[in-house]
């Protein structure tokens, strides 16, 4: 193999002085670079006049905006692959390369021995004191012993990332990956994580809001919108209707310890014959008790004998909440909302939704029903409520990127994967394609192990 | 709104949905808005009381005249009384961080006229018939009113003595009884008279 060609290039801002030195130090290396260039990010200290005075050999690409450090190496990685190096050797300003550094760096490349040449080299980073510069500490490789008995051979640790100081990378690499990403925030404080197979389930509105603000260079709507449903159709429960009443009688019976939980009863409308003037239905939640002290504070009393009373239980009362299903509508929906930031400064979520005429007829039902078994049942003082209810309410919120078996009409496949990027799939609430009237948390988590099942089976398969 | 506020404005909202989930739904006559005190809350109006007109810190002899109030409700038996809970600083508590300004008001007002009736200067017997002529007022005040009418100050001492008093450890431990964590339950045991209710639990 010939001898590798080498383009150094520093990126400045307003540190002319340092700047010397740094290009002193890439001029005094025992094996000199092929090409030199200066990215300059807007500076107003005069650099570039220092550069074409002091440094005339020097290649200079002086930006009329400050771009930041990542924008800044961005331009110092482009105006390397001009050139016909083989490595680009990236540094900042405050970097002085010490004599043989590259010299090292290009050794290092020889001693590596993966299986397939390395694509990435960096130094030690030393603070003036010669201790190790803890900012500029590259992320090391830790898995596997094989390749970490490699490390021990060549002297070299694997890495898995490291800071623009005394970088070197292969203009091969950069062909072949692309160049990194420009809008990344300065201080390497950014890392972009890579996976074959990504499992969003952040909760159903968080993983829509991931959705929605990824890839929204390929999907303008954010990844998995091609369907004109991601966001759509959120649901949730409405409850707080019921009834409630007292038992009779059965003063010397009570209970003993901490109820573990109360009655259900499932959903029995619209089914087996049944048929109502709405979609579907609505389980009970309830429980029996005897009344504790909070009885008192409607009843006249003060003094000894009315606290020794009030600690008593008091008589028996029995009552149930009704949980009803919402049906999906696509009108009911988020979106990302620009103007306002949370306190990470990330656009939060404008929420547009409501329950409908579904939902407000089959409240009489939740309402009256339970009025109806109590007197059945022989109970007295039947008393019914309603406290309205609006979504949000039931903490169960659901839907906005749901399952379906057409792409067209829907967000994700029957495998809860995205159906415009495969290896991207949603195991919480967001996948509901209905509401139902159940407690969700179970069906999400059987949802998610399937799901895992899936990805399993298909990476073995190579198909992910 | 620093970091700071916000964080407290959360605790605060946490521990009113705490208590009214101990009161197993049973509304409270004042601070009866949740969300009303939410907002307070999240103004930042609370025991630095620097908000409303009805706003302001209890003094200690503020404390002591609710201590008093709150022991003549609920006083010492073969059980600890409503002062050995510290219910005056609660109920001190709760008016500054949950009320209303306008139930701020009714709730000052209210002791100042205990004030004037010589409430602490009076004997326990002299207390309970005072306490007791006022329970009668505001029943019969607060069974007939429309619901947008400001509610009976002793309506209001009355139930956060209650409150207080019975979500205490004194008033769980004591005079109910409570079990920790949750272990054996049986649905249906006998019941002799006397024995004491099972306290809430948050």
């Amino acid at each position: 193999m010939s001898t590798p060609k080498v383009a150094a290039t520093i990126l400045t801002r307003n540190r002319r002085d340092l700047l010397r030195q740094s290009l002193d130090a890439v001029l005094g290396q025992t094996r000199p670079v092929d090409h030199l260039i200066v990215v300059d990010n807007e500076s107003s200290d005069g650099t570039v006049d220092m550069l074409a005075s002091e440094f005339p050999h020097v290649t200079v690409v002086a930006l009329p905006e400050n771009q930041g450090a990542t924008g800044g190496f961005y331009e110092a990685i482009a105006a390397g692959c001009r050139t016909d190096a083989d490595w680009l050797w990236l540094m900042d300003d405050d970097s002085i390369a010490r004599p043989t550094a590259l010299a090292e760096l290009l050794a290092a490349i020889e001693r590596a021995d993966g299986a397939a040449p390395p694509v990435l080299m960096c130094s030690r980073v030393e603070w003036r004191d010669g201790r190790p510069h803890m900012m500029n500490r590259p992320v090391v490789q830790r898995r596997g012993p094989a390749r970490l008995a490699g490390a021990v051979r060549s002297e070299l640790l694997p890495v898995r990332a490291a800071t623009w100081v005394s970088l070197l990378i292969s203009r091969q690499a950069v062909e072949r990956s692309g160049m990194p990403p420009r809008h990344f925030f300065y201080q390497a404080d950014d890392i972009e994580y890579t996976a074959r197979v990504l499992f969003l389930c952040a909760s159903a509105l968080n993983s829509t809001w991931l959705l929605l603000r990824s890839a929204t260079e390929v999907w303008p709507g954010g990844l998995g919108s091609s369907s004109g449903e991601l966001g759509h159709n959120l649901m949730d429960h409405h409850f707080r209707v019921g009834a409630e009443g007292t038992i009779e009688g059965l003063d010397d019976k009570y209970y003993n310890g901490r109820r573990p939980t109360g009655f259900y009863i499932p959903r029995y409308r619209n089914l087996v014959g049944d048929k109502r003037p709405y979609l579907r239905g609505f389980g009970y939640q309830g429980g029996a008790s005897r009344q504790g002290w909070s009885r008192a504070v409607a009843e006249l009393g003060v003094g000894g004998a009315f606290k020794d009373a009030m600690a008593q239980p008091g008589p028996w009362s029995i009552g149930a909440t009704a949980f009803g299903e919402m049906l999906p509508n696509h009108a009911n929906r988020v979106t990302i909302d620009a103007s306002k930031k949370d306190k990470w400064g990330l656009p939060v979520l404008a929420i547009d939704c409501a329950t409908g005429e579904n939902e407000r007829l089959m409240r009489r039902d939740m309402m009256n029903d339970m009025a109806e078994t109590l007197e059945a049942a022989g109970m007295k003082n039947v008393r019914t409520y309603d406290n309205a209810c609006f979504p949000g309410m039931g903490i169960h919120e659901m839907g906005t990127a749901r399952m379906g078996r057409d792409p067209r009409t829907s967000v994700l496949n029957a495998h809860n994967q995205v159906w415009d990027a495969a290896n991207v799939f949603v195991t919480d609430g967001a996948c509901m394609a209905s509401s139902a009237c159940q407690n969700p948390s179970l069906t999400y988590m059987a949802l998610t192990a399937r799901a895992a099942d899936f990805a399993v089976s298909e990476l073995k398969r190579n198909n992910l | 709104m620093s970091e700071t506020d916000h964080d407290s404005s959360i605790d605060r909202r946490e521990a009113i949905r705490r208590v009214t989930a101990l009161l197993g739904g049973v509304a409270l006559v004042g601070g009866s808005s949740l969300v009303a005190a939410c907002e307070r809350a999240q103004r930042g109006v609370g025991a630095a009381g620097a908000g409303g007109a009805g706003a302001g810190t209890f003094s200690a002899q503020d404390v002591a005249l609710l201590d008093e109030v709150a022991e003549t409700i609920l006083p010492e038996t073969k059980t600890p009384g409503a002062k050995a809970a510290h219910v005056g600083a609660f109920m001190a508590l709760m008016v500054t961080d949950t009320y209303e300004d306008r139930e701020q008001q009714i709730f000052r007002a209210g002791m100042r006229q205990l004030e004037q009736a010589s409430f602490m200067a009076a004997k326990p017997a002299q207390r309970l018939a005072l306490l007791e002529r006022l329970d009668r007022e505001q029943k019969a005040y607060m069974d007939g009113k429309a619901d947008d009418r400001p509610a009976h100050y002793f309506r209001l001492m009355k139930e956060l003595t209650l409150l207080g008093y019975f979500t205490s450890e004194i008033g769980c431990t004591q005079a109910q009884r409570y079990r920790e964590t949750p272990g054996r339950f049986d649905p249906c045991v006998p019941y002799a008279p006397g024995e004491t209710a099972w306290a809430g639990h948050a």
